[in-house]
């Protein structure tokens, strides 16, 4: 059963197209969502959450219609949304932000939202740290508080704009172990820069660029389209599509013509990634 | 040294600077001239609390982090911002020169009062940037109203005129004392915060 | 799928349940708490200074205190409380409780400062127990009825200032808004001070939020105001239910757009009429007193 079907959705500014008739379909399971700076990304995730309407298309989220008012309604009862960048208000704590939430998303009965805000802060970690004011926590916890707003009610759509942007190892291990949780019997699509992420917790993968799904497929599918391209050099070679020094000293190389002989390597989500956006930057690294 | 100036003046958020002194200053050029029965202590006070609220704004600085780092001190960073509050105090006295007389205002009082006004609001919007408000404006602007407007209902003050606009009400030890010790915070609150302490040598 | 769907029972609803955590957040605003201990002080002290309070003596004290702390003082408080969650405007808007119903809570809590209003003026005519007016100027001649309806009006500006905060929080995001206008209000109040002489000073004495009845440089000299406080209180009124139809305008799409459009043309319109009628109406001219 799909679970979220958008057809032709077109999201414009003026003359500018910001998400050019994107088709996609997504049922449970962690999907990821790539795409250079500028793709449409956000504007797509932002679609999705109800928060923004497209210019045109058709739109079905979890069997509502969120064009409509009663649909988007419907939609945000089982929705969870991790913007980008998460303001809090001044002077709450990472409860009483929840909390706060939590009433807005029809937590009416005052001990079970309790309840559950104490579950989700849990979840995330935040347990000892809820009392805290936010304005005191380091970037990493104020980032779990506002993931864990997102958690409560265990939504039915989560939608996931850069959630380990600011999180150590150890946290963001603790969040793909939240996500793959959660995505079990949820629809999760997180948008995100690394991937590793993506390797390490998603199922699917979308690659949107210039407003465009560009690619869309299992991880492993898209790990595949990278093998016999990825190669280990003692010399940078001009032609790959994208090399680096590694810190082992060898040069690693990306690109559609391995020389004859060239030590091909296992390639990764980047490689298959990178090759897939034909990138022509060199990047040094020491 | 204008062309040192002009980035620090670019990073002020003019928005919130020219129109609360827009709204004083109209408020202030209507009682000036005339409008409801001339120059009255009241609307006078009501413009001067709408310059504090543009006055203070001068030293937002949301990328206080970034530019801690920087070469050019924060006291030469200040002093480059309050160049943009500078005109907001000349033309404060310059009003309280025309009202001069009438309706037995006195430009000496109401100069002193509001220019005390304004420096104090100033050092402590400093103060509060200092200690981390990297945006201290809404706040000290917030307070500074409230204060004036309870001072202009409710004074005398235990006895006290706080806001001075004759020549025999008040005290006149209480805004000369208000500026020097303005110009004092301002000159600590300036410091670099990153200095060490000065510790005492025995010789 | 959602693990504890019976958790979100229909009642109480979602309004009051956002009412009630606004009403905590407005009771705990600095700005709220102080302008409440200030109001509280005041009132205190004037009524163990004053040795002989009188009905008028206790209306402009009371009036102007609860005018200021509540009026003004819950205005910036809600103005501020409504803007607070600008910061998280991305999460707020994917929630299932939409502006309209957050503004809604956000109005209801407005009766915080009206309650207070009461209660200190209960506290006031309990405490103070104002003996009858014995002077012959200020509200010695002024019908008991016109007393008692400035003080209404008060009252209702304890409501309509926070009402006019959640407004201005939800249309203007300037973050000097609140306090700009604040001074733009007190002006216009305190402007309404000067003899009203003609029509449109009159309109213009009636038209403020907040006005007292009589005016006067001096003791030797006061001036009762023209204009009728029997339609001045449903005139203030009507501000009050304008506020609250423009807060929830933001944001409005669609049917309920209209309805609110069409419900505030006819408020408007109401409060137009009001402020003429109450114009016109009253003493005629104006009653020189002299001490």
């Amino acid at each position: 059963m799909t679970d979220i079907a958008l057809t032709g959705v077109t999201k414009s500014y003026g003359s500018t197209h910001v998400l050019d008739s994107v088709d996609l379909e997504l049922h449970a399971g962690v999907t990821g969502l790539l795409g250079p700076n500028g793709a449409g990304k956000t504007t797509l995730l932002r679609i999705l959450a109800t928060v923004l309407a497209p210019t045109s298309g058709q739109l079905c989220v979890l069997g509502n219609d969120p064009t409509t008012a009663p649909g988007r309604t419907a939609c945000r009862r089982r929705l969870g949304y991790l913007p980008q960048e998460t303001g809090f208000p001044r002077g709450f704590t990472p409860f009483a932000f929840v909390n706060y939430i939590a009433a807005l998303k029809e937590w009416t009965d005052r001990e079970a939202r309790h309840d559950e805000v104490r579950r989700v802060l849990d979840q995330v970690g935040l347990s000892e740290l809820s009392t805290k004011k936010l304005r005191r926590l380091s970037g990493g916890q104020r980032h779990r508080a506002a993931l864990a707003q997102a958690l409560i009610g265990d939504p039915d759509l989560l939608v996931l704009d850069e959630p380990t942007t600011g999180l150590d190892p150890e946290q963001r291990a603790s969040l793909r172990r939240v996500l793959s949780a959660a995505g079990h019997d949820a629809v999760v699509l997180l948008a995100t820069h690394q991937t590793e992420d993506v390797a390490a917790l998603c199922e699917r993968v979308i690659v949107l660029d210039g407003g465009r799904v560009r690619w869309q497929g299992t991880v492993t599918e898209l790990v595949a389209t990278a093998i016999g391209r990825v190669w280990l050099a003692d010399e940078a070679q001009p032609g790959a599509l994208a090399s680096w020094r590694t810190g082992t000293g060898r040069f690693h190389h990306v690109g559609h013509a391995p020389p004859a002989g060239a030590e091909l390597v296992e390639p990764s989500v980047e490689d298959a990634y990178l090759l897939l956006r034909g990138t022509a930057a060199d990047v040094a690294v020491a | 040294m204008a062309g040192l100036a002009v980035p620090e003046l670019r990073a002020i958020a003019w928005g919130h600077v020219i129109g609360p002194v827009v709204v004083g200053t109209t408020l202030l050029a209507f009682t000036t001239a005339g409008l409801l029965d001339g120059p009255q202590p009241t609307f006078l006070w009501l413009g001067l609390g709408a310059l504090i609220l543009g006055v203070v704004a001068c030293l937002d600085e949301p990328a206080a982090m970034v530019t801690g780092a920087c070469p050019a001190t924060r006291r030469r960073r200040t002093v480059e911002r309050l160049l943009a509050a500078s005109p907001v105090v000349v033309g404060w006295c310059v009003l309280a020169g025309l009202v001069d007389g009438v309706n037995g205002l006195s430009g000496s009082a109401l100069a002193l009062t509001g220019t005390g006004s304004l420096l104090a609001a100033i050092a402590a919007a400093d103060v509060l940037r200092r200690l981390g408000v990297d945006e201290p404006g809404p706040v000290v602007g917030s307070v500074a109203l409230l204060g004036l407007l309870g001072c202009l209902l409710f004074q005398p003050i235990g006895g006290l005129v706080v806001l001075q606009a004759y020549d025999d009400l008040g005290s006149t030890a209480l805004w000369p004392a208000v500026l020097v010790m303005s110009i004092a915070v301002l000159a600590w609150s300036t410091n670099d915060p990153a200095s060490p302490a000065r510790t005492l040598r025995r010789r | 799928m959602t693990t504890l769907t019976a958790a979100r029972s229909t009642e109480p609803s979602p309004v009051l349940v956002m009412a009630r955590i606004e009403a905590g957040r407005l009771l705990r605003h600095p700005i709220f708490a102080v302008a409440l201990a200030l109001d509280a002080w005041l009132l205190v002290s004037s009524v163990m200074v004053d040795p002989e309070p009188n009905l008028q003596r206790m209306s402009e004290t009371w009036a102007i205190l609860t005018a200021f702390c509540l009026g003004v003082g819950g205005f910036l408080a809600m103005y501020r409380v409504t803007r607070s969650t600008d910061a998280s405007r991305e999460v707020v808007a994917a929630v299932p409780v939409d502006e309209q119903q957050r503004t809604l809570a956000l109005c209801l809590v407005c009766v915080i400062p009206l309650g207070v209003a009461v209660v200190s003026g209960l506290f006031t005519l309990i405490a103070w127990e104002p003996g009858p007016i014995t002077e012959p100027g200020f509200y010695g001649r002024l019908p008991w009825a016109d007393v008692w309806l400035f003080n209404v009006c008060v009252l209702l500006a304890s409501l309509g200032g926070p009402l006019l905060g959640v407004t201005l929080g939800r249309w203007w995001s300037w973050p000097m808004a609140g306090a700009v206008s604040a001074v733009l209000l007190v002006a216009w109040c305190v402007s309404t001070g000067f003899r009203t002489t003609s029509f449109v000073t009159t309109l213009h004495h009636q038209a403020a939020p907040f006005t007292l009845p009589i005016t006067g440089a001096s003791s030797e000299e006061t001036f009762r105001q023209g204009g009728s406080w029997w339609w001045r209180v449903p005139y203030v009124a009507s501000l009050c239910a304008l506020a609250v139809i423009a807060a929830l305008l933001h944001g409005a799409t669609d049917h309920r757009r209209t309805l609110l459009l069409r419900t505030g043309t006819c408020v408007a319109v109401l409060a137009i009429v009001l402020l003429v009628v109450s114009t016109l109406t009253g003493p005629q001219g104006v009653l020189l007193w002299r001490a």
